[in-house]
This record gives structure tokens, sequence and C-alpha cells, in this order.
């Protein structure tokens, strides 16, 4: 008897495991945004004052950022991006320990400008370090164009040679 | 309660891959800053003149010279090795001055000049002539870069050239 039950019981689990199986199913929405990635690229120019003779009176040095250096931004259209930059030192220490003299040091002051798209100095907009600026589209391509100069302070005992320094341009989403 | 918390956990790990998935981007460019100073020229007298003293007036054309060891000396300082160009012309002499004090006529004189240099030696050694319109670099010595300049030339007179104290201006310019 016992083994009667036993094996009804066995045949029923069998039974019942197949009678109601659980598929559910659902469906949702897989996405996926592919941003392009951000680049930026020297393009031409040069930020260089070239010769400055000193007459011994202070003077303020300029170079407009149409005559500087240009570079070229490129990321996800209409995407925004942050640029970054700072003052930079200039030093003419490499050049004293060659020809002599007395060391000394200018502070580069940039200016920064940006065309959005065109690669053409038009309508120039100041652009603000840390601040963010469109990237505009251009045949699938966020473009920004980045004009930089700026201004040099000569002081009336400046020490002559030739003064260097790296000017850093950062840009992040 | 145990599986609840690793389920938590997995999540959480979950959350912290995809975080890192997706970090920022920041992209940087360079450029060098450039600047060169020049020292300006600066040009001083430093001995001497031009003065050819007192001729008596001659009956025959005379040439008068005043050698450039004899005439004046200009010291000049610039940057380092940097090309120095020199110009200088003849000088006009005139007794007009002198005759407004005491009548006769008026006349003048050219003044013709002979320039040379000695490089940073200030006694006159080896000197070289100074061709007006040309360039030259001044030596370097000690750091710094200096040319003595050595001006002496000659006065032309002719016969019955009108008496009197004549006077003008030697103009010599340099530039870079």
């Amino acid at each position: 008897m016992k083994l009667k039950l036993l094996s009804i019981c066995i045949l029923a689990i069998i039974l019942t495991r197949d009678v109601f199986p659980q598929t559910v199913s659902t469906t949702g929405n897989a996405s996926v945004n592919l941003i392009r990635p951000l680049s930026i690229t020297s393009l031409s120019g040069e930020i260089n004052f070239g010769e400055i003779i000193l007459t011994g009176a202070p003077t303020v040095q300029t170079l407009s950022p149409q005559q500087g250096r240009v570079f070229r931004v490129e990321g996800q259209p209409s995407r925004f991006t942050t640029v970054t930059f700072n003052s930079v030192n200039l030093s003419n220490s490499v050049w004293v320990i060659t020809n002599g003299g007395s060391i000394g040091s200018l502070v580069f002051t940039p200016l920064v400008v940006h065309t959005a798209a065109s690669a053409s100095y038009e309508n120039p907009v100041i652009v603000v370090s840390g601040n963010s600026y469109s990237l505009v589209s251009s045949a699938g391509t966020g473009l920004l164009y980045l004009w930089v100069g700026g201004n040099i302070n000569i002081a009336s005992s400046q020490p002559q040679g030739d003064y260097t320094g790296t000017f850093n341009i950062t840009v992040s989403y | 309660m145990m599986k609840c918390r690793y389920i938590l956990f997995f999540l959480f790990l979950l959350l912290f891959v995809t975080t890192n998935s997706y970090a920022q981007h920041n992209p940087q460019a360079s450029s060098i800053v450039r600047v060169s100073l020049v020292k300006g020229i600066q040009v001083n007298q430093i001995s001497g003149n031009l003065d050819f003293g007192e001729i008596i007036q001659p009956t025959t054309q005379t040439t008068i010279r005043k050698s450039p060891d004899n005439g004046v000396v200009f010291l000049l300082n610039s940057h380092l090795n940097k090309n120095v160009s020199v110009q200088y012309s003849s000088s006009t002499l005139s007794n007009s001055g002198w005759v407004n004090g005491y009548g006769g006529s008026t006349a003048s004189l050219t003044f013709n000049p002979e320039v040379v240099h000695t490089g940073s030696n200030s006694v006159f050694q080896n000197p070289i002539e100074i061709i007006s319109g040309n360039s030259y670099t001044p030596p370097t010595s000690a750091g710094i870069a200096s040319m003595n300049i050595w001006v002496g030339g000659s006065i032309e007179i002719i016969p019955n050239q009108p008496q009197g104290d004549y006077s003008g201006t030697f103009t010599i310019t340099l530039t870079y």
C-alpha cells in the first residue's frame, strides 16, 4: 500500500512538473548613446611675440588671437565642451646659462576666442576658462575653433634674453 | 537577510563598474610661448673731439686730415650676437655764426668722415674700416656686446676760403 501510494506521488510530481511550466516574457527598449570622443588639434600659427627692443620703460605687448595659434576641437555635435587654460610663466634661464646676464620671468596672459565651426577668423567670441561652449555640427562632427593670443607685461628693468614657456589648453565633456 | 545583502552588494558593484565605463575624457593641447627681449642699442661718446684747430688760410687747395685715433671715440653696447647697421655721411660746416658776429663772407666746408672700429678693444689697435650702410656684430666680452668706434676725417680748403669759425654736426646712426 505504501509502495503504491509512493508510486502515485512520484508519478504526480513528474506529470505536474511538465503541466505548469513558467515562461514569462516581456519587452523593453535597449539603447546606448555612442559619443564621439573629444579631441583637440593644433592647426597653425604660433604664440611668438618676436623681438622686442628694451627701452627701459615698462610696456605691454599684445598678440591678437588672429595672429596667434589655432586649435580645432572635434567632438559630439551640439554637445558642450568645457575649455580650461591658465596664464603661463616664461623664463629666460636657458638663454642666460649660455649667454650670461640676469634671469628674469614674464607672465603670459592668454586671450582665447572661438569662431564656432568656422576655420576663418570671423565673429570671434571670447572664451572664458572653465566655461562650456557648444560644438557646432559640421557634416556630422561637432567642431569648435579656438584662437589663442595674449599679452605680456615687460618691466622697466626686465632682463634681456629669450623667454619661453608652455601654454596648455584642455577640453572636456 | 544574507541573500539580500549579496543582492545589494552585486547591484552596488554593477553601478560602480558602469560608472567607470563612462569616465571623463580630457584631451589637452600645448603650444610654446616665445618672446625675445633685445637689449637696446646704447652709444656714448668716450673721449676726443673733431676739432681741427686753427688753420692759417692756405693759398692753395689743401686737405686737412684728422686720423680716427685722434678724433672722437664712441662706445657702442648692444644685444649679444646681433648685427648693428652703421650709417653716417659727410657734414657741412658753416661760418655763418661767426660772420654774424664779425662780418665777412659766409661760406661752407665739407667734413668727410673716416670711421673705424676696434671691436671691444678700447686701445687703437688693428682698426677695421666701417662702411656706411654696412652691418657689424659687436664682439662679446664678459657677456657684453660692445664696440669702440673711432671717428676722424678730412676737410678740403679751397684757396681764398672765407675766414671764420666753421662748425657743423656729424651724426652716426646705429640700428638693429
